[in-house]
């Protein structure tokens, strides 16, 4: 009787337990993306706001982004994040050969001193308070992509 | 023409060109995605400590020095 009532118990149990454990689920994934907004928004605006206050060539600005960008590239490397990406092989050639005129063209100018660097033309855009602002967001936006890349393998169960 | 239009005429080409490349691959080219690249170049420890390093500097660069 009880082997029977355990027995017919056991699907309805197993049920809720399932539905609990989606419920569970749901609030772990929107509880880490909430602790994922705060933490963006209490690390990113400080930092917005040292670049805008301080403004270029400053050291305040200077140990504003410098700090972020070490406390992200320390975080991403003991996350391994990225490691479990999915491969692009050859499909990615043309991103490298992109990259690589990128790279000859900055080396071109840096050689030659008639011609302006990027960072020659990109500090008269960037001399805008607003458009400064907008930069850092963008570059905090791209670390915070970064560190969201994939991690660790699924282990084999 | 001036160095300085030279230099923006090679820049824009530069940015038109990645333009074209997102695109191609976002309608179905055998292209991957920039951001396909990146998450790629990602997958080894030295990958990851490149683009990391090089995200880190382009902000300290541009941003803060």
């Amino acid at each position: 009787m009880l082997f029977v009532s355990a027995a017919g118990a056991a699907p309805g149990y197993a049920r809720t337990g399932a539905v609990l454990g989606v419920i569970s689920e749901h609030e772990r994934v929107t509880f880490s993306a909430c602790t994922r907004w705060l933490t963006f928004l209490a690390v990113g605006l400080p930092c917005v706001a040292a670049v805008i206050v301080f403004g270029e060539l400053s050291t305040g600005a200077l140990l504003a982004v410098g700090g972020i960008g070490v406390l992200v590239a320390v975080v991403g490397l003991a996350r391994r994040a990225g490691e479990a990406a999915l491969p692009v092989g050859r499909r990615g050639l043309p991103w490298l050969g992109w990259l690589a005129a990128g790279v000859a063209w900055e080396l071109l100018t840096l050689v030659d001193d008639d011609l302006p660097t990027v960072s020659d033309l990109a500090d008269l855009v960037l001399a805008h308070p607003p458009v400064r602002a907008a930069a850092t967001l963008a570059w905090l936006i791209a670390g915070a992509w970064l560190l969201t890349r994939p991690g660790q393998h699924p282990q084999p169960p | 023409m001036s160095e300085r239009t030279v230099s923006v005429i090679a820049l824009a080409l530069l940015v038109i060109t990645g333009l074209a490349l997102e695109l191609s691959a976002r309608r179905g080219h055998d292209r991957a995605t920039a951001a396909q690249a990146v998450a790629s170049a990602m997958r080894t420890t030295p990958g990851r400590a490149m683009v990391l390093t090089a995200w880190v500097w382009l902000g300290v660069h541009f941003l803060a020095r």
